[in-house]
């Protein structure tokens, strides 16, 4: 077997597991999903409740597109972590396969796992506040989202081998990393408001730019073309 | 600083050179080929340096079943985890069937398999989700992977029937015979077995031991086996 298809049937092997693993813990998914349609809601209400149409929509692509970049980030950040909670970290280590399959498997159920998840999200939240997308260029919206999950993917990554070099602390740093990425990118509020220091840090926080894209594609119909500095 | 482990092992290889493959006789690739092999690790807050192996030599030839006895904190989870490419040598060699652990790691990785003393499983999956995982990791196809699932766990006393249901569900016992299938499943050359029938029960103790030697005559294995010498229970009544 050529070493492609070793390391990409090695990939499926954590894709196939990744499901598993979700349909075992369908409870857990199901309660995940509901927190994740009511924080949407709530911090979109707060549009709701100043009047202003175009506050709403910012606070709903900023909760649901957060929602999107933080599940596929702490996916791929956490795989050595969650294998160290299973107790499964050395029999994978073992295995011949190679850590990019791995991650690579992770990234690639982290995406699908996401998308599927932020449209369950989308759709209740456009039904309930009955946005009208008429004017969204979706076209911008899915390309700033594909660029957004490949650099969420690359920090992820990073991320990942925190716990493997820091095995007490790895996970809080993780976890310090999120935190950090949501409080600079400009997820409820533009970066313009934030200290000057802050402002520069969010230039090196890719969310920065996808939120920005999603939210020209989505709310004022912005083609891709015209965003190229954001690319 | 000498380990009861250290002890062991110079036993193990007088043992072996007085056999008629001597050491500097054998012409064969050995299965196992260890030399000064030593480990530290830097622990606490003041990282205090611990020998965990300390200049360990072997050689297993192909077909041995090779016993490694020691107390418990003797080093020899260490010792396999080095085989099993799990730790970096600090000094010293080990080759699998000529091939060098850290050179060579993932040539080596595919050969070998490991039962460690605890089943290390996603607990919330099946037995058949669990080894269907292995067995992609390790190239094989799905759907045969399966099959022989079924034949080597029906052998040691598993059940079709009991396969879909969650790991967290069995006894400790059942989950360590799923271990042992999902090593034998990858029909390793180079079988590591860290004390694998702790928590078993008599009766299960001697399937696994039967399957072994079995897996051994019909697959060319060779295995590798820590365990602790261990003493009669005392009973009031016999």
């Amino acid at each position: 077997m050529s070493l492609m298809a070793r390391e990409m049937k090695a990939s499926f092997a954590f894709v196939e597991r990744n499901f598993n693993l979700t349909k075992r813990y369908w409870g857990w998914e199901f309660a995940w999903l509901i927190y994740s349609i009511a924080g949407a809601l709530a911090i979109s209400l707060i549009g709701r409740s100043e009047g202003s149409e175009r506050l709403l929509l910012v606070l709903v692509v900023g909760a649901i597109f957060w929602n999107f970049l933080s599940l596929v980030f702490e996916f791929i950040a956490e795989t050595v972590q969650w294998e160290r909670w299973e107790g499964t970290l050395e029999y994978t280590f073992m295995a011949p396969v190679r850590r990019y399959a791995q991650l690579m498997g992770s990234a690639i159920y982290a995406i699908g796992y996401g998308l599927v998840h932020t449209a369950v999200v989308l759709t209740v939240l456009a039904l309930f506040f009955q946005l009208d997308l008429s004017h969204a260029n979706f076209a911008t919206a899915g390309a700033f989202i594909l660029l957004g999950s490949l650099s969420f993917m690359g920090i992820g990554i990073a991320a990942a081998i925190l716990p493997l070099m820091y095995v007490e602390r790895g996970g809080q740093m993780v976890f310090v990393i999120q935190s950090v990425l949501l409080l600079v990118s400009g997820v409820y509020y533009p970066i313009s408001v934030l200290p000057g220091w802050m402002q520069a840090v969010s230039h090196f926080s890719p969310a920065t730019y996808v939120l920005d894209g999603v939210r020209a594609g989505l709310i004022e119909g912005t083609p891709v073309t015209a965003l190229f500095g954001d690319v | 600083m000498t380990t009861v482990l250290e002890q062991v092992n110079r036993q193990a290889v007088t043992d072996l050179a007085a056999s008629p493959a001597s050491i500097e006789g054998a012409a064969e690739v050995p299965a196992l080929l260890v030399e000064h092999l030593t480990k530290r690790f830097l622990v606490g807050r003041k990282r205090k340096p611990v020998i965990a192996v300390n200049d360990v030599s072997l050689r297993i030839r192909r077909g041995e079943i090779y016993g490694i006895l020691g107390a418990n904190g003797s080093g020899k989870s260490t010792l396999i985890r080095l085989f099993s490419t799990l730790l970096t040598l600090d000094s010293g060699r080990v080759e699998v069937f000529g091939h060098d652990v850290q050179r060579e790691e993932m040539t080596v990785k595919r050969v070998i398999n490991r039962v460690s003393v605890d089943a290390a499983f996603f607990k919330k999956l099946s037995p058949h989700e669990n080894l269907s995982y292995a067995a992609r990791l390790y190239g094989m196809d799905a759907r045969p992977a399966k099959a022989e699932a079924i034949r080597i766990l029906a052998r040691l006393g598993i059940g079709e029937s009991r396969l879909g249901r969650p790991l967290e569900q069995m006894s400790r016992g059942m989950q360590q015979k799923v271990a042992i299938a999902r090593a034998l499943l990858t029909s390793p050359t180079l079988l590591l077995l860290d004390e694998p029938t702790t928590g078993l029960d008599p009766r299960s103790k001697l399937d696994v031991q039967t399957f072994i030697e079995e897996m051994r005559d019909t697959h060319d294995a060779t295995i590798v086996l820590t365990t602790w010498p261990r003493t009669p229970p005392t009973v009031s009544r016999p």
